[in-house]
């Protein structure tokens, strides 16, 4: 009987302490990374936006949602991927990634601010957890003129230089063509007339 | 055994200490621990195990009056004002490495490379009432056995008063590099975030507070020691060279001769041994050295070892050849003076009307006593003629005639110029 007691005693004390022990609140715990993969953002050319989702909880979240408004539709086309996505479960210590890929319609400053995560900490949790990715900061759309100076193959710009250059190069040429073709034509109707 | 005791001791001693200064500032605490705190830094080692026990001994002791003897003045407080800076217990925070991955998770030691970009992502949860606002996010290595001695900052990172509602939470990224020369060496790593809350008083709320040992990560291709490696077999092979040859050089010369002896099988022989002293046996040839057995002469060609003979094999008079080089020249250097001929480039244009007629007649009179020069006299005698009129026309006519090819322009021009000497003779003669 004593045992019994005993028994109990030393479980309640340890659902006890397990509740007590609460300084994580026990449930899921989601980190958003919110990043631009990009090294320049070119106004016309796509923008890759990467959202990776950790869960450092001890408990699965549920139905995780990302909302991202932070691209106004003036500013940003969207070439693939969604703004609003839902996973129904994420484990701990799990985590997930989401691309979206945007194109921007102008060139100017930006400020890439976060995007919102909700999900619920545990199974039995009643209402959401609104959560914040975290923010790439200002992102500056460069013209696609200025990127092109620096990046394409300038192939027209070659052609243009090619032909402007010819002329000094092929004029010399003909010239001495000419003149080796008639004194060669020279001496060998000579020395065959000689011999 | 003993030291050990009582440097763990002091430790427990710093590490009460410590909890204690943290929980006094998240209280408000007075500025007297602060104090303590900062008045230690200079020291370290086991100095400041000895240090430490006397000054919080001091502290624990003498209390209020002894620290109020010191009156701090404005600056001084308004510095230490600012140093009271600890964690709000209304923000909960957690932390995951984003690079290296995994690193300093439950059962692993957290071990960072050096000579990379580390990146910690540090999650906030507003437990409290009030809006906070995040402003910044600081790192900093410091002394493992005494997390307020800082070796190394890192920038602060600002996040622009981040607003974070209550019942909500944030995730903020902060990067760091480490430096290659850290190496093998433990830190204590702080991570600290820096928030106010609505009524604008600040806090500073460490998400990584704990010690790390820095590792060199293992690049895989180094290419210093590759490098290094060719280097040093380029350097085998020229040491292998340069002793080859140093042995080549100075063997014997009776191995020289021996060899020589052997190669040696062509004409040379004969000549050589015309000029030796006997003068007799075909085969004696010295080995293919000079007759002293100082040379080498197989290198040299066998007109020049000819000395002997040169004159028995060519049959002319150096009168005839002379005259008979100045003709082939005679016949190019007529027209010199008006045609700007460019495939002549041994043409002399300065060279006057009058020394062309001179030429002229040396040639004539050169003909004439050499008694016909071959199928070449029929070119000079019209180039003769017709040279006063016109000369342009008679200069493509002339080449058309002569029949030269370059290389004989080329031997006539040699000739010439070795008999200009005697040209000018002739000139004054004439």
């Amino acid at each position: 009987m004593s045992q019994l007691t005993a028994c109990a005693f030393l479980i309640g004390l340890v659902i006890f302490t397990c509740g007590a022990a609460a300084d994580s609140d026990g449930g899921a715990q989601l980190i958003g990374v919110k990043s631009i993969a990009n090294n320049l953002i070119v106004k016309g050319m796509d923008v890759t936006v990467q959202y990776d989702i950790y869960n450092v909880g001890d408990k699965a979240a549920m139905n995780v949602q990302l909302e991202e408004d932070g691209f106004p539709i003036d500013y940003f086309a969207v070439r693939s991927g969604f703004q609003h996505v839902r996973w129904t479960r994420l484990p701990p210590g799990a985590n997930v990634s989401h691309t979206l890929i945007l194109t921007p319609l102008q060139t100017f400053v930006f400020n890439a601010s976060h995007a919102v995560m909700r999900y619920k900490v545990s199974d039995e949790a009643t209402g959401s957890t609104v959560g914040y990715t975290t923010s790439p900061g200002e992102i500056a759309v460069i013209e696609t003129a200025d990127y092109d100076r620096q990046f394409s193959a300038h192939a027209m710009d070659w052609l243009t230089f090619g032909m402007m250059t010819t002329p000094s190069i092929i004029i010399p040429f003909l010239l001495w063509y000419a003149s080796v073709r008639k004194y060669s034509n020279l001496a060998s109707h000579s020395s065959r007339k000689n011999n | 055994m003993r030291v050990f005791a009582v440097s763990v001791l002091l430790l427990a001693l710093l590490a009460f200490h410590a909890v204690l200064a943290q929980e006094s500032a998240a209280g408000g605490a007075s500025p007297e621990d602060q104090l303590e705190e900062e008045g230690n830094v200079e020291s370290e080692g086991a100095e400041r195990a000895e240090k430490v026990p006397t000054g919080s001994a001091a502290d624990s002791g003498a209390g209020e009056p002894g620290m109020a003897s010191d009156t701090p003045s404005a600056e001084q407080q308004d510095e230490m004002t600012k140093l009271q800076l600890g964690p709000s217990d209304k923000v909960q925070l957690s932390h995951l490495f984003l690079y290296p991955a995994g690193a300093g998770q439950v059962g692993r030691s957290l071990d960072l490379p050096t000579g990379k970009t580390i990146r910690v992502a540090m999650h906030m949860r507003n437990k409290g009432d009030s809006t906070f606002h995040v402003d910044l996010a600081t790192a900093a290595f410091r002394y493992p056995m005494d997390m307020s001695y800082v070796i190394q900052n890192f920038s602060t990172v600002r996040y622009h008063g981040q607003d974070v509602e209550p019942g909500r939470e944030a995730s903020f990224v902060y990067q760091f590099n480490t430096d290659p020369q850290l190496a093998a060496r433990s830190f204590g790593l702080t991570v600290q975030l820096g928030y106010r809350d609505a009524e604008g008083k600040n806090y500073l709320h460490s998400a990584i507070n704990q010690t790390v040992s820095l590792f060199e990560p293992d690049e895989g291709f180094d290419g210093e020691t590759f490098f290094m490696y060719i280097f040093l077999i380029v350097l085998a092979a020229l040491a292998c060279a340069g002793i080859w040859y140093l042995l080549k050089t100075y063997t014997p010369a009776k191995k020289l001769a021996a060899k020589s002896r052997h190669a040696v099988k062509s004409s040379k022989a004969a000549a050589l041994s015309a000029d030796s002293a006997d003068g007799s046996a075909p085969n004696n040839n010295n080995g293919g050295l000079s007759p002293g057995g100082n040379y080498n002469l197989e290198w040299i060609p066998q007109q020049h070892l000819d000395i002997k003979n040169r004159r028995a094999k060519t049959a002319q008079s150096p009168r005839q050849r002379k005259t008979h080089a100045v003709a082939h020249v005679g016949t190019v250097m007529i027209h010199v003076p008006d045609a700007a001929v460019a495939h002549s480039t041994m043409l002399r244009p300065e060279r006057s009307h009058s020394s062309a007629v001179a030429k002229q007649e040396g040639c004539v009179s050169s003909r004439m006593q050499a008694g016909g020069q071959g199928p070449d006299a029929e070119p000079v005698d019209r180039i003769a003629e017709a040279s006063q009129t016109s000369h342009k026309e008679d200069s493509r006519s002339a080449i058309a005639n002569s029949g030269q090819s370059g290389q004989q322009t080329l031997l006539a021009l040699a000739a010439w110029l070795l008999t200009l000497p005697g040209m000018s003779a002739e000139q004054m003669a004439a």
